[in-house]
């Protein structure tokens, strides 16, 4: 299981000008400081899909980065298997694996040499590099490209070997920042059953989307942010009941709610 | 780890064409090239000045004039042929003839009284290579000689006492510095002059390239997020804009040496022949030695700038400065009378500098030149620890 308590992340801001721009429209500008998460809860059980909703700027990123320990909270803690990630940081990161809103790869470099530069780095053992990438390069479909250099993808595919990346060592948990936003109709229905495969192998995904169908078909668990705060958590089903049937109203409703 | 993020990181510098350009190109071709070409244009166009064909008008001779045989002697001076206008000097102006001699209508009258007779020597050097003034003052001179001994002979001094009594004393020169020494003196400064400026430029390029690219591209937080050390990712990318650097410096310092080969060779430039044969190749070896730490130092100094930087335009107007403030301490050092001492040996860049000069003139005091190579090594460690530091401030790694 993966929880959350009360994490809070705020951003210096650059100088008075800006925080006086930002001050009129944003109530989570205070000083010279921008509140980007005030006291976020969550609870994720293992093997789940778990969805984070909220418009742009609510704090989904900030809050997956957080996650992934790109970024520390200013306060809170994040516990897996109720041992504080703080603790265990590399035991914690080769537990994860994670999907930034860029692909976050090596342009000069083939698809391949990307996968292994990554796997050296989670310490993958050198026996079994090749054949775990060859594995995933055929559940992404990816063998007609990924001996080329990566500069010369399409969108798709570098999102597919950014996920590849991301799965690479195994990890317990993927989290993915708007993993199939831009992709064409195809790439994204092989991203999406690949996250049904990773449910199935009992991995736990943490998505944050913009696509309400793919909530309604991958995931179990719900959470919605909005203004750096979670406005609902819980299943998904119970989301769709409060909207009457309608899981578009429904979270639409709570992000008026905090408006 | 370490090794596999260099790895991966010089695979990336090498693919990469720029980087290709500004760490081997640049050094091994395109400098000597110029510098090369340069020589070689310099030493045809002065040769090809004292050697040609001067035109001339001498005035003022009667026949009885030895300028006018001396003149007419020389295979390389030919008189005006054509009618003498008014405006002679308008002739040197439209480049029909290269000088004009004014001489003194009263020459034999002066000569006779024991005068001295002026003569006008009329050119134009505005472009500054005219050799007309030499060639024709060494003339004037053989004439000078001639008539004085012919005067001395008149007053009764003998042949053999003309030079006693021209030159009573004569001073000879007698330098006992080794030609190492006087030439490691003279181009000790300017080997890190040189050599710096091609480290720092091996350097800039895959430190901006590494750091502020990785955050420009967006891949340096899918390699914040692995299990590997803050450190290890620091030292992989320190590593490799250290071997940038060293690879454009030795670059450098091997085609100085093959270009200075192939032009002593086919042109016969006796002065870079020399160097090469007084210098030899150990203390070049001990001097790129020396060069170590403070490459070492450069390379921490533009990863940690670099690091700072929020893109790689932000990191390149960083480094343009740092251009210039690395030139400061290189000038102190080639200044002369500056000479490594203990207050020296503790000056960033100018101690290198000068221990480099040291040990092309063969001088250097160990313990100086040991002080220098910790001291700038120590620099650079000190430097190192501030990059990684920075590398784990997640206010600079994300700054907006």
């Amino acid at each position: 299981m993966l929880r959350l308590c009360n994490i809070n992340k705020r951003f210096a801001l650059k100088d008075a000008k800006q925080s006086n721009a930002l001050c009129a429209s944003d109530s989570r500008v205070s000083g010279r400081f921008f509140y980007a998460l005030k006291d976020i809860n969550m609870h994720c059980q293992s093997g789940q899909v778990v969805a984070l909703l909220g418009a742009n700027g609510a704090g989904k990123t900030t809050l997956l980065r957080i996650l992934s320990t790109a970024l520390k909270a200013d306060s809170g803690e994040i516990y897996i298997h109720e041992q504080s990630v703080e603790e265990n940081l590399a035991q914690y990161r080769k537990s994860i694996g994670f999907l930034s809103g860029s692909t976050g790869l090596y342009a000069r470099l083939t698809g391949f040499e990307n996968l292994k530069y990554f796997a050296q780095l989670y310490g993958l053992q050198t026996a079994d590099i090749e054949p775990r990438i060859d594995f995933l390069v055929k559940q992404l479909a990816m063998t007609s490209f990924i001996h080329r250099r990566f500069d010369d993808y399409s969108t798709g595919m570098k999102q597919k070997v950014a996920i590849a990346r991301a799965v690479l060592h195994q990890p317990k948990w993927v989290i993915l920042d708007e993993p199939t936003t831009g992709l064409d109709i195809k790439a994204r229905e092989v991203i999406l059953s690949f996250i049904e495969k990773l449910k199935q192998q009992g991995v736990g995904v943490i998505f944050s989307t913009h696509d309400l169908s793919e909530v309604e078909r991958l995931c179990e668990q719900v959470f919605v942010i909005d203004q750096g705060q979670v406005q609902f958590s819980g299943e998904l089903q119970q989301l769709v009941a409060q909207g009457n049937g309608n899981l578009y109203q429904s979270v639409l409703s709570y992000m008026e709610q905090s408006a | 780890m370490i090794s596999v993020i260099y790895k991966k990181e010089m695979l990336e510098l090498i693919r990469d064409k720029k980087t290709l350009v500004f760490m081997i190109l640049l050094p091994l071709l395109i400098f000597p090239a110029l510098f090369g070409a340069l020589a070689v244009f310099a030493s045809h166009s002065i040769q090809k000045e004292q050697t040609r064909t001067l035109t001339y008008i001498v005035t003022g001779a009667n026949a009885l004039n030895p300028v006018l045989n001396k003149l007419a002697e020389q295979t390389d001076f030919k008189r005006y042929q054509g009618s003498l206008p008014q405006d002679i000097q308008g002739l040197i102006r439209q480049q029909k003839i290269d000088f004009w001699l004014d001489v003194s209508p009263q020459y034999l009258q002066e000569m006779a009284g024991n005068q001295q007779s002026q003569w006008k020597l009329y050119f134009n050097n505005a472009s500054g290579v005219n050799s007309a003034v030499h060639r024709v003052e060494r003339i004037i001179r053989d004439i000078n000689t001639e008539l004085t001994e012919e005067k001395l002979l008149a007053l009764g001094i003998d042949a053999d006492s003309v030079s006693g009594v021209l030159t009573p004393i004569k001073l000879v020169n007698k330098d006992i510095a080794k030609a190492k020494e006087s030439l490691g003196s003279k181009l000790g400064g300017l080997v890190a002059y040189i050599l710096l400026p091609l480290c720092l430029l091996g350097a800039i390029y895959p430190a901006v390239d590494i750091a502020a690219g990785e955050k420009e591209r967006g891949t340096l937080e899918s390699l914040l997020i692995t299990p590997s050390t803050r450190l290890d990712l620091v030292m992989g990318k320190f590593l490799t804009v250290f071997s940038a650097s060293f690879i454009s410096a030795f670059s450098a310092i091997f085609s100085l040496a093959f270009w200075s080969f192939i032009f002593a060779q086919g042109f016969a430039i006796e002065i870079i022949a020399k160097v090469v044969g007084t210098l030899g190749i150990f203390d070049l070896l001990l001097a790129l030695l020396m060069m170590l730490p403070l490459v070492m130092s450069v390379s921490a100094l533009v990863l940690c700038i670099s690091i700072y930087a929020k893109n790689f335009k932000e990191a390149q107007n960083f480094m343009a400065p740092l251009s210039f403030l690395i030139f400061v301490p290189l000038i102190a050092a080639m200044m002369p009378g500056i000479e490594l001492n203990w207050q020296w040996a503790f000056v960033p860049i100018s101690n290198v500098a000068l221990a480099i000069k040291e040990i092309l003139k063969g001088q250097g005091d160990s313990m100086l030149l040991l002080t220098v190579w910790s001291s700038q090594l120590i620099a650079a460690i000190a430097l190192l620890a501030f990059a990684t530091y920075w590398f784990k401030r997640e206010a600079v790694l994300f700054r907006t």
